[in-house]
Formats: C-alpha cells, sequence, structure tokens
C-alpha cells in the first residue's frame, strides 16, 4: 500500500516537473520568437526601403518622417533609368560575363580538382599547396600588374579582360578536389578496363557524379563575380562596357547622387537573384555550408 | 613509336590540369612577381617608368595617410571579428533549438543582404543613414534621440561602416555556423543532460569546442575580407572624402595612388604591404589554430 503511493507520489511530480518544463520552453519559445521577430525585420527593412523608394517622386525620397507607405507613388524613376542610362546594357554586360566566368571557372575548376583527387603523379602535391597558399593572396598585390598586362594586350575594357584573369579560381581547385575525393576509383577502373578515354571518364562519370558540387560553387562563383565592384572598375572603362556593379556605382559618384536610379536600379539588379534564391535556396547555402567544413 | 610507350594515365592529369595551371600562371603567378618589380619603379604616365629602389616605400613610411588607412582597415576588421562572430554564433545555437519555431524563415531573412552586391547595399544605407531624412533618425527620433551625421562626421565612419557589416554579412555566418552545428552528434548533448549540465555548461563544453573549426574558418576569412575594405567606402562616400579621413582603407589608397593619382610604384607598394599583412595574418591564425596539422 505505501508502495502504491509512493508511486502515485512520483508520477504525480514527474507530470507536474514535466508540464514546469513545458511552460518555461514556452516562455522561451516566446521570447526567441520576438527576439528572431525583430531581427528578421531589421534585416528586411532596407530592401523595402529600397522598393518603395524607388517607386516615390524624387523630391519625396528624403521627405521628412516615416511614411510606412509612400503618399505617391510613380514610375518616373524607372522611366528616366532606361532613358537616360544603358541599363539594359549594363544588365546584359553582367550576365554575360557571369555566365562566361561561371561556366570556364567550373569546367577549368572540375578538370584541374579531377586530376588532383584522382591520380598520383609527379609535382601533384607541389600544385596542390601553390593552388592552397595562392588563397591567401589579395586581388590588391595584383591589380596594377593586371592593369599593365591587359593595357599592353589591349584588353582593357573588353569583356576578355574583364573575365580572362579570372578563371584560375584557387577555391574553386580546392573544392572540386575535395569532392571529387568521395569519387569511387573503383567505377574509374571498371570503365578503364571497358576501354573509356581518360577523358571520357572525367565526363562521363566523374563530372555527372559532381552535381551537387557544381551547383552549389556554381552559386557562390556566380554570386561573386555578379556583386564584384573593384576589379570591373578597374577594367572597363566606358559605361557601355560597364556591369550592374559598376554602372550603379556611377550614379553614386556625382555631386548629386540621383537616388532615385539608384533604387530602381538596384532593385532590378537584385531582384533575379532573389527569385533564383527563392527557387534554390538549398543550393545557396550548401556551397556556403560545404566550404566552411572544408579544412585548409 | 615514343607514342606506344606513352601511358594515357600518366599524362592526363597533366593535361587535366592545364588549363588551370596556364591561366594560374598567366594571372596569378606572373602578375604576383610583376608586382612586387613594380613597387621599386616610379612611373610616369603607364608606358614610361624609372628604377627608384626602395623610394616608394619610404614614400609610404613617411606618409601619415598610411598609418591612417592601416589604422582605420584595423579597427574596422577588429569591429567585424567582434560582432560578426559571437553574435552569429549564439544566434546560430537558438535557431538550432528547441526554442525556435520556423527557424527557416528568419534564415532567409538574414541571408538575404548576403545576396545583394555591396553597392546597392551602400547605395540603400546611404539612404537609410542620411542625415535629415534617413530612416534611421527618423526611427532615432521616434524614441527620443537625438538624430546622429551618421555618414558626416569622423567618429561615426567605423560605426556606420560596422552596421552595414553586421547586416550584409551575419546570415552568411549564421549559415557557416548553422552547418556546424548540424555536425555536432545529437548524443553527446543526451548524455551531458544526463549528467546534469546545464544549458549553458552544454553550451561552453560541447558546442564551442567542437564548432571550433568552423570559428577558425570565419575568423580567417573575415579578416581577409576586412583588410581588404573596399566598396562600402567607395559607395558611401563617393566624393572621395571620408570626414577627417576616417574611412580611407588601404585598398581605397592603393585604387586612389594607381587612378586618380596615376602613381603606380606607390600604388604597388600599397599592394605588396596590403598583400603581406593578410598573408602574415593568415599564417598567425592558421598556426594559432594549430590548422596546419589538419591538412598534412
Amino acid at each position: 500500500m505505501s508502495k502504491a503511493i509512493s508511486l502515485q507520489r512520483i508520477q504525480a511530480a514527474a507530470r507536474s516537473s514535466f508540464s514546469w518544463r513545458k511552460g518555461k520552453l514556452l516562455a522561451g519559445q516566446v521570447l526567441v520568437g520576438i527576439l528572431f521577430l525583430a531581427l528578421s525585420l531589421a534585416f528586411l527593412i532596407p530592401f523595402y526601403w529600397m522598393v518603395i523608394s524607388s517607386f516615390k517622386p524624387v523630391e519625396d525620397i528624403f521627405s521628412l518622417g516615416f511614411q510606412l507607405i509612400p503618399k505617391r507613388v510613380t514610375l518616373a524613376a524607372y522611366s528616366e533609368l532606361f532613358a537616360t542610362k544603358p541599363y539594359l546594357r549594363w544588365f546584359w554586360n553582367t550576365l554575360f560575363m557571369t555566365a562566361m566566368h561561371t561556366v570556364a571557372t567550373l569546367l577549368i575548376a572540375a578538370m584541374a580538382g579531377y586530376a588532383l583527387a584522382k591520380y598520383r603523379f609527379r609535382g601533384a602535391n607541389a600544385v596542390f599547396l601553390t593552388i592552397l597558399a595562392s588563397t591567401m593572396i589579395p586581388l590588391h598585390l595584383k591589380l596594377i600588374p593586371l592593369f599593365l598586362t591587359l593595357n599592353a594586350y589591349r584588353l582593357i575594357n573588353t569583356y576578355t579582360g574583364v573575365v580572362l584573369p579570372t578563371l584560375a579560381n584557387s577555391f574553386a581547385v580546392f573544392f572540386m578536389r575535395q569532392f571529387m575525393l568521395s569519387i569511387d576509383s573503383d567505377l574509374l577502373d571498371a570503365a578503364r578496363i571497358d576501354g573509356a578515354s581518360e577523358f571520357r571518364l572525367f565526363w562521363n562519370i566523374a563530372l555527372p557524379l559532381s552535381k551537387p558540387a557544381l551547383s552549389a560553387l556554381g552559386v557562390l562563383v556566380a554570386l561573386g563575380f555578379w556583386n564584384d565592384l573593384l576589379w570591373p572598375l578597374v577594367v572597363t572603362r566606358t559605361p557601355d562596357m560597364f556591369p550592374l556593379s559598376v554602372g550603379l556605382a556611377s550614379l553614386t559618384s556625382t555631386y548629386r547622387p540621383q537616388y532615385h536610379l539608384l533604387m530602381s536600379g538596384s532593385f532590378l539588379s537584385v531582384l533575379p537573384i532573389i527569385v533564383a534564391y527563392s527557387f534554390a535556396r538549398r543550393t545557396f547555402t550548401r556551397g556556403l555550408a560545404i566550404s566552411s567544413g572544408l579544412k585548409g | 613509336m615514343w607514342r606506344a610507350k606513352l601511358n594515357p594515365r600518366k599524362v592526363a592529369p597533366y593535361l587535366f590540369l592545364l588549363p588551370f595551371l596556364v591561366i594560374f600562371a598567366a594571372f596569378q603567378i606572373y602578375p604576383l612577381i610583376y608586382g612586387v618589380i613594380i613597387s621599386f619603379y616610379r612611373f610616369r604616365g603607364l608606358a614610361e617608368r624609372q628604377f627608384v629602389g626602395l623610394d616608394n616605400y619610404v614614400r609610404l613610411l613617411n606618409n601619415p595617410q598610411f598609418y591612417q588607412a592601416l589604422e582605420n582597415t584595423t579597427y574596422y576588421t577588429l569591429g567585424t571579428l567582434i560582432i560578426l562572430i559571437p553574435i552569429p554564433v549564439i544566434l546560430a545555437v537558438l535557431l538550432n533549438s528547441k526554442l525556435t519555431r520556423a527557424s527557416s524563415v528568419y534564415q532567409t531573412a538574414s541571408f538575404l543582404p548576403a545576396l545583394t552586391s555591396l553597392v546597392v547595399v551602400g547605395a540603400v544605407f546611404r539612404l537609410l543613414l542620411d542625415e535629415r531624412g534617413g530612416l534611421v533618425n527618423a526611427a532615432l527620433q521616434a524614441i527620443g534621440v537625438a538624430p546622429q551625421k551618421w555618414l558626416n562626421s569622423a567618429a561615426l565612419v567605423i560605426p556606420s561602416l560596422l552596421i552595414l557589416a553586421f547586416w550584409r554579412w551575419a546570415g552568411i555566418n549564421i549559415i557557416y555556423f548553422l552547418s556546424g552545428l548540424t555536425a555536432i552528434p545529437q548524443e553527446l548533448y543526451e548524455a551531458a543532460e544526463i549528467d546534469g549540465a546545464t544549458g549553458l555548461r552544454r553550451f561552453w563544453h560541447i558546442t564551442l569546442p567542437l564548432l571550433k573549426p568552423v570559428i577558425v574558418f570565419v575568423t580567417i576569412i573575415s579578416t581577409i575580407g576586412g583588410y581588404q575594405l573596399f566598396t562600402e567606402v567607395y559607395v558611401l562616400w563617393p566624393q572621395g572624402g571620408t570626414p577627417g579621413n576616417a574611412g580611407l582603407t588601404l585598398a581605397l589608397a592603393l585604387y586612389r595612388a594607381a587612378f586618380r593619382s596615376f602613381d603606380l610604384g606607390y600604388a604597388g607598394v600599397l599592394g605588396v604591404v596590403m598583400g603581406l599583412i593578410i598573408m602574415v595574418i593568415s599564417v598567425i591564425q592558421f598556426k594559432l589554430f594549430g590548422f596546419f596539422r589538419d591538412v598534412e
């Protein structure tokens, strides 16, 4: 009998401690929820401000006081942007160069990474260590020499001049090598016995198997190029060759910055990336997740 | 005859590496060496140059602006390390815990800034931080704080840049830390809970040590990125002058020396110095965290 009572007591105690813990958890969830809601707002407000500013008449952009919804809405900034600036050309330049850069970088890095991951050869270690060490060298040390070299070969202000020097991406090679280490060598050997050439092993086996790595790396590489300012700022000279970043930056450097053009141009330049992100969220973050896990 | 002897398996890795190595040699190694050589010359225009020995280095060391740029860049970098590592670690831990529901929504909100080009970010923040009509001052006034001269006072230059940096990079760092957290085996926490370890102790003795590789990675890329600060300042203060030169960075000084004063030799020295600083700090950090052991 006393046993039964103590059992009941224990059960009751367990129940009450359980609900107490549940209450504490709920309180924590509410607090943390408020924190993240506030943070998310802070992250989103600048976007919202950019978008509504782009639809305001110029004189309202700096109107004092906070208006959640603009009083007057107009497309004037957009029509002025397209009428007075070669915006579509900037957009095309960015799109074209980013595509060239991404495809070529991926192919070159995949080939190099495959060689380093799946072959034993003289000099492999030296090449790998050189590539690793070169990831630490900032662009700035190479900026003036690259500029002089491009100038000597008349490549300043050309697509080739912007894209070609960016194609030897050490980080991309490292990334691909680490991924391709996981490709089963027996699979390659079996194909070899069947008479496949070394290039076919790469093209028909290693490359398709690397699709997850290629897409993750491709997003990182494309995003980096799309958003870069310093390098295209140095290489492009005339507005018809500007990518979006340089074109938009040129709008800020006039004595009186043209905020209405800047905001509409910015919004249109961010839009495709956000749309792409919403379709492939995991691909965007996977590259980051992988690269933080790579040691080196 | 020799063709028959050539083993495709021996030749293949070199052929796979060839495209990378050619571009790497032409646009990474050669400019690196050329960059050091340039620093010993004084340029008149692009073509005419004269060997001046260490003259450019002496000029750099005698230039107070260099020390100011070095100081500003170091403050900024330290600032980003202080705000962009501990806070995102804590946010990532909260996002990963039972305390957060709808974690992916918050992640998306915090990640959107990372998709945005720094030119756009700079343009939007110029609008937000504007002294008279900016949203930040409007918000401050609403809670009774006096409006600040964000972009027009020397003391607020670095804080403004840090606000921007937090907005732009926090989401990326959260993704890095989250990917590190999900790799920690759940059993460790369960075992610790059975042993009666509190949440804080579990964080201190399990989460932090196991997150160390990712923290090291983020520290190193943040340091390298911090010392290369350019775009944000270029867009926020396009007239070329930050108040009291408080936003003069090494990269900006280099860009101005090269493409405003056409003093390419001097810009070359700045490039060499930046390269050295970044390499030395990276190597120290690698050593400090014992990272070379993992590579071998």
